[in-house]
């Protein structure tokens, strides 16, 4: 299995983790009566399962799966397969700050700005990552 | 890998591509706002990751992967049925994302409706297909 699958799958079983942790804890809030507020984390739980764990399993088997490019480039462009790696991974981790983050900063304009600003730039950063995977991949969905 | 799946998957990979479009949109609007209509693009959103991507993803490549007859004319099973269940995957999530913009609640049932009969067409089709390798021999092993 080629390095960045390892990556791939790794990195998205720690997300699973994560994800089913985040799980949890919303479970627990009206048990234990903690602040409504941890439901906030909804959207970033959704999304590090699905795109934290689901998608980036995808893409770490298929990276290594997928019938080959060609001899001399057999899994597409590396280059562009760890931007993929990179360009997904930090989006998710500043969505996972900034989506709950500018709900819970109330009235502090500086520290809601930077979170919005954040949270358009992961919108970016993911996009980017999922346009390049589906570039990089295309060539590989073919006929033998 | 066969031809459906090869379109299957392509098909999948569009679909992922204009989910992921939908979904920065969103996100960047939840942060910076780009257009009032832009919360509208959730649900249609939701209905491309799940069916549009990932199911028929992992359709294209059961359909390439699973074990095959032995009968070379026949090794992928009934492939008839599973481009028509292609045909209606894509025509149902198209149909659904379209009505949830639209708030079509008919359409959306439409929608629904063919992707529930691409699954069991694919099903009735890749259930004989779920055994073990090796044909009838090896599946009478302990």
């Amino acid at each position: 299995m080629p390095a960045l699958s390892r990556y791939f799958i790794k990195i998205g079983l720690l997300y699973l983790i994560a994800g089913l942790l985040m799980g949890v804890i919303m479970r627990l809030q009206p048990v234990m009566n903690w602040s409504g507020q941890i439901q906030l984390l909804r959207p970033v739980y959704l999304h590090l399962i699905f795109i934290g764990w689901v998608t980036q399993l995808i893409m770490g088997v298929g990276y290594w799966m997928f019938p080959k490019l060609s001899r001399e480039k057999p899994r597409g462009n590396e280059h562009t397969g760890w931007a993929v790696l990179i360009l997904l991974n930090t989006g998710l981790i500043l969505r996972s700050i900034s989506e709950p983050g500018i709900l819970v900063t109330g009235t502090d304009t500086t520290l809601r700005t930077g979170f919005a600003w954040m949270l358009a730039l992961a919108s970016m950063l993911l996009l980017f990552a999922g346009w390049l995977f589906i570039f990089n991949t295309w060539g590989r969905i073919k006929e033998r | 890998m066969p031809k459906l799946s090869v379109w299957m998957i392509r098909a999948s990979l569009i679909y992922m591509g204009i989910g992921f479009l939908f979904g920065s949109l969103i996100l960047h609007h939840k942060g910076i706002p780009i257009y009032p209509w832009t919360w509208k693009l959730l649900n249609p959103h939701i209905e491309i990751m799940i069916f549009g991507w990932t199911i028929q993803l992992v359709m294209g490549v059961a359909f390439a992967i699973l074990p095959r007859f032995s009968d070379r004319e026949n090794r992928y099973g009934a492939e008839n049925l599973t481009w028509w269940s292609f045909y209606l995957i894509n025509a149902g999530v198209a149909l659904t994302a379209i009505a949830d913009w639209h708030v079509l609640n008919r359409l959306a049932f439409v929608g629904r409706l063919l992707i529930l009969f691409a699954i069991v067409m694919f099903t009735i089709m890749i259930f004989p297909r779920v055994k073990p390798l090796g044909g009838f021999i090896a599946s009478q092993k302990p």
